[in-house]
């Protein structure tokens, strides 16, 4: 589903260049679960911002169901990442103005999905994370557990074939970081692809294969399964 | 879709009361002003516009035949000529006004200063919608009378007066023929009460100054579509050429389209109101758009996640614009709805407490106005769009991957520098507007102080003219009076004359230096014994008017001002001898007065004559004029008021001070005074609560770093420095580039006045500190206000 080859990426400042990525290449299929390790600031947010296609390689190819994207036009990547992504962030980025059940709606909104169906998808998945009783809530009336289980509600409401998820227990205790842990394994029993950063060995081993990054660039590979 | 817009909005707005309440209240106040100013431009440009078939209508002039705009007076029988030999011409009428008969109904009487004396087909050249009556005949009979919808209400009540009679000065019955319906404010003619020629050219006053020489009527015509114009003005001035008397071959006669008898006929002052509203809109505008898109800026870099957000679980970016769009027009549509009521209930009554006089009362009707009020929808659109577009694309051109982190939220480089262009831009306008507001008043002020020449302190003046009942019998008690005056202690002179400072009217006349073949207009007055005495004008060569020499050698005498004398280019006039140009027996000038202002204010002074008016009496004269000993006005006023019940007029006995008479002229001064200081007060307001809410919104971003500063040790004083300092600079940079600015536009605008103040350093002194002042106290509470909070409360916060 994902290769990439000789990727590239290189953050200009006014005083330093940084390499974030560096000759990176390695492949996902369709059905892994995939964790990304490796030392704070070795590119690992970097490397999902551009498989989420919210950024651009410098250089290399990036092959996303066979398709070369690494030099889409912004309008072109918004339609591919909207048929085919959802995310699951460390700090859950949900919208403070909307509730529960408007955010994880949102995407089918934009999907222009019809409401009544919309309404249906969404109960199924609030119904999933458990967190059906709380749709009329906004984010900062729920427990930081409660809102990473409605932001992976949003990820996976419009059926993506791809999760990407950055440290998405970061923010969270053992048993909430479970709790998420064991829907995400539950999603790609259920056919999803899934890319997850971690720095926790314990949530890694949720995943099917491990892929290690220092300096932008990829040192290791253990596979689990 | 458009409900998710309008629920995201309405939470939106409940989550920032503050910015959302002060947008709403800089639109409200802004817009108020604005509508108010535009309908007042509106009115102005509008004017006349009532009339179907304006494009027909035409008035005279008579200008020099070197060319300008002349007067609108004619001679009298000129109307008549043309309307005899120009069959382009379909119906034309004279519109004279020259006294106003003192009207009754039983109880009930009027007296109305809009009389006029008009022709038959009057209601042809001005179709006037009658409430009452027959367009065709209402002006046909002698006796007839035409009444205002006002005037009838005043005679008759609420019923129909079609029929009835009206005494005009207890003498002559008068009937009713018609009522015209209300008439627009901004209408250039607006008759209280219509009466006939033919009845005013009965009257003896009247028909001895109809001739070919003298001109004081007022012509309207209506001329048949597709007229060539140009030969209608030559065979007009065909008739001038053959009939007009010798001394008045020096005029032309011009026809001029009506449509522009509001702007032909509006003054100096009342055009630069127009001009200065019209830059004050635009002003008022710019500072709305500014603040508004400081204030979206501002709340953008808080809702960066959030578009970033949006944008990652698929949004598109148009969705975004529109969702800003939908938020920034529902602000703008309801405060535009605030600011109707606004200046509907609060500025409309006082604009026409102020400018009514002069431009006309502010009416508005949908049907007419319906222009401005599609303008400002549009206006309004437009505003929605610009302050939504710019910060929203500016928020879309970042980075989605930085964006959803609210790195945009440390707000460095190139978005910083945006941003404090702008609201150093904000603070420019403002300070701009403070400038002028200042020099603007130094220069009213100065005029108003400016020396007049006369006494406008402590004389006082009683009203003359009270229609008494038994002129006899007041006649000769007011000789009696005047005795008593005469040997009052407190009285140190007084004066019985038609002419008063602030009252002269526009009467001019061509006088003749034999000997030099020099010619010279001057407006021409009169003078009793007493006159430059009372009003402490002096008489700097010769000698006033002297009561004790005979009245037949007296008239012979004439005094003229300074201007007169320059004007002549004489060095000494006294002795030298004039003739009026239309003829007659010379006058010998036996004194010059200084120069006082008599009639404009402010302006220059012209020349001027007075004849001798002989004899103090109570014929002729409309006012008494006292120059009373200090202290002692009130004693001697109701003496007179005592003195006065002897006998009856049908109006009461009045009085004034000079001083009060000259503040009245100086009215339409202060009224631009009082609106340039409305307008600037807006603006700063604008600016500053502007500032309070961008202020607020970027404190709000920075609570962590204040909260680790405070941890980290740091005093409140030091960190409300450090987070103030960028806003008065700001402050202090807009205060200096705004003098250049400032100065260009009112140096342009002093042009116009011949005294005039010279603009100084300090004015713009004065107001940087004011601006600094009020940022100070803006910047100043919010920023100690956020520097205090507890920093273990903001941290967790976060
Ligand atoms: N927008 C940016 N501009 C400049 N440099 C950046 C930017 N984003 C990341 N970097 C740099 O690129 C490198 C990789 O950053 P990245 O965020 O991918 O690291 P990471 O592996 O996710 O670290 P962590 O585990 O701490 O999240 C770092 O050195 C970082 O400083
Ligand atoms: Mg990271």
């Amino acid at each position: 589903m994902i290769k990439i080859t000789n990727l590239e990426k290189i953050y200009r400042t006014e005083e330093v260049e940084t390499v974030a990525l560096n000759d990176l290449s390695f492949q996902v299929k369709e059905g892994e679960f995939v964790a990304v390790m490796g030392p704070s600031g070795c590119g690992k947010s970097t490397l999902l911002n551009i498989l989420g296609l919210l950024d651009d390689p410098d250089a290399g190819s990036f092959l996303f169901n066979g398709v070369e994207v690494a030099k889409f036009n912004e309008r072109k990547r918004a339609d591919m990442r909207k048929k085919n992504i959802g995310f699951v962030f460390q700090s859950f980025n949900l919208i403070d103005e909307l509730t529960v059940f408007e955010n994880v709606e949102l995407p089918l909104m934009y999907a222009g999905v019809k409401k009544s169906e919309r309404k249906a998808r969404v109960d199924e998945v609030l119904e999933k994370v458990q967190i059906m009783h709380r749709r009329n809530h906004f984010p900062q009336q729920l427990s930081g557990g409660q809102q990473q289980r409605v932001a992976v509600a949003r990820a996976v409401v419009n059926k993506p074939k791809l999760i990407l998820a950055d440290e998405p227990t970061g923010n969270l205790d053992s048993s909430n970081g479970n709790e998420v842990m064991q829907m995400l394994t539950d999603l790609n029993e259920a056919g999803t692809t899934i890319v997850m950063v971690t720095h926790s060995e314990h949530d890694a081993r949720y995943s099917h294969r491990i892929i290690r990054m220092l300096d932008g660039h990829t040192v290791t590979e253990n596979i689990l399964v | 879709m458009i409900r998710n817009y309008l629920k995201t909005a309405w939470r939106q707005f409940k989550k920032n009361k503050l910015t959302t309440g002060i947008s709403v209240t800089a639109l409200v106040l802004g817009f108020s002003t604005v509508m108010v100013l535009a309908a007042m431009v509106y009115q102005f440009k509008t004017a006349d516009s009532q009339f179907a078939h304006r494009d027909n209508m035409y008035y005279l002039r008579s200008v020099p035949k070197e060319g300008g705009l002349g007067g609108m007076q004619t001679t009298y029988p000129l109307l008549g000529e043309i309307v005899k030999t120009c069959p382009q011409v379909v119906a034309a009428s004279h519109y004279q006004q020259w006294y106003q008969p003192w009207l009754k109904n039983g109880q009930h009487e009027i007296q109305d200063n809009t009389t006029a004396f008009v022709d038959t087909a009057f209601l042809k050249v001005f179709p006037f919608p009658l409430k009452y009556g027959n367009r065709e005949s209402a002006l046909a009979g002698k006796f007839s009378i035409v009444l205002s919808e006002e005037n009838a209400e005043k005679l008759f009540g609420n019923e129909n007066p079609l029929g009835k009679t009206i005494a005009a000065d207890d003498t002559t019955l008068l009937t009713v023929t018609g009522v015209l319906q209300h008439i627009p404010g901004n209408t250039s003619i607006k008759p209280g009460v219509l009466l006939t020629t033919a009845f005013l050219e009965d009257s003896p006053g009247f028909k001895d100054n109809v001739n070919w020489y003298n001109g004081f009527a007022v012509n309207y015509l209506r001329i048949r579509p597709g007229t060539d114009m140009m030969a209608l003005e030559t065979a007009i001035n065909k008739i001038v050429r053959l009939n007009y008397s010798k001394e008045r071959q020096w005029e032309q006669v011009i026809i001029r389209p009506f449509s522009r008898h509001f702007a032909d006929n509006a003054d100096e002052v009342g055009k630069s109101v127009v001009t200065g509203s019209l830059g004050t809109i635009l002003f008022i505008l710019t500072i709305l758009v500014v603040n508004l898109i400081n204030l979206n800026a501002g709340n953008l870099y808080r809702r960066a996640k959030e578009v970033a957000v949006k944008k990652i679980v698929g949004g598109s970016k148009r969705g975004i614009i529109v969702q800003f769009f939908t938020e920034n027009l529902l602000v703008v549509f309801v405060s535009l709805a605030l600011a109707v009521l606004f200046s509907y209930f609060l500025l409309v009554p006082f604009i026409n407490s102020t400018f009514g006089a002069r431009f006309g009362d502010m009416e508005f009707s949908l049907n007419r106005d319906y222009p401005l009020v599609l303008l400002f929808l549009l206006l309004a659109f437009v505003i929605a769009a610009i302050v939504a577009v710019l910060p929203a694309i500016r928020m879309l051109s970042l980075k989605i991957s930085d964006a959803v982190k609210g790195k945009i939220v440390s707000g460095g480089g190139r978005t910083a520098y945006v941003r404090n262009i702008f609201i150093t831009l904000q603070f420019l306008l403002s300070v701009i507007i403070i400038y002028v507001a200042i020099i603007l008043a130094r220069q009213l002020n100065y005029m108003k102080a400016g020396s007049l020449g006369f006494n406008k302190g402590d004389v006082a003046v009683v009203d003359l003219d009270l229609a008494f009942k038994d002129p006899k019998t007041a006649s000769s008690r007011f000789n009696v009076i005047l005795n008593k005056l005469r040997n009052h202690a407190d009285v140190k002179s007084f004066s019985v004359n038609r002419f008063i400072p602030t009252a002269y009217g526009y009467n001019t006349n061509a006088f003749v230096d034999r000997s030099a073949q020099k010619e010279v207009w001057m407006f021409q007055g009169g003078a009793d014994a007493g006159y430059f005495q009372t009003y402490d004008i002096p008489v700097s060569e010769g000698r006033p008017f002297d009561n004790s020499a005979a009245d037949s050698i007296e008239t012979r005498n004439v005094i003229i001002n300074k201007a007169a004398e320059k004007a002549f280019g004489w060095t000494n006039a006294v002795g030298r001898q004039i003739i009026p140009k239309s003829g007659g027996p010379s006058y010998t000038i036996i004194g010059v007065t200084n120069d006082f202002v008599f009639q404009n204010f402010p302006g220059k002074v012209e020349p001027l004559i007075h004849y001798y008016t002989g004899k103090q009496a109570l014929e002729g004269a409309a006012f008494l004029s006292l120059n009373i000993a200090k202290g002692k006005a009130q004693p001697v006023l109701s003496m007179l008021e005592k003195e006065f019940k002897e006998m009856p007029g049908k109006r009461a006995f009045n009085y004034d001070f000079i001083s009060d008479r000259v503040s009245k002229q100086y009215q339409m001064l202060d009224s631009i005074l009082k609106m340039t200081q409305y307008a600037g007060f807006i603006t700063i307001f604008i600016a500053a609560i502007g500032m309070l809410g961008l202020i607020t919104i970027l404190l709000r971003l920075k609570v962590k770093e204040i909260g680790v500063r405070k941890i980290l040790g740091g005093s409140v004083a030091g960190i409300a420095t450090l987070l103030s300092k960028s806003f008065l600079v700001m402050v202090m940079i807009a205060s200096v580039v705004s003098v250049p600015l400032a100065s260009l536009i009112m140096g342009a605008w002093l042009q116009h006045f011949t005294y005039r103040i010279t603009i100084s350093w300090w004015m713009f002194l004065g107001g940087a500190l004011m601006t600094l002042l009020v940022a100070l106290i803006t910047v100043g509470t919010q920023t100690i206000k956020a520097a205090m909070a507890n920093p273990v409360k903001s941290l967790r916060s976060e």
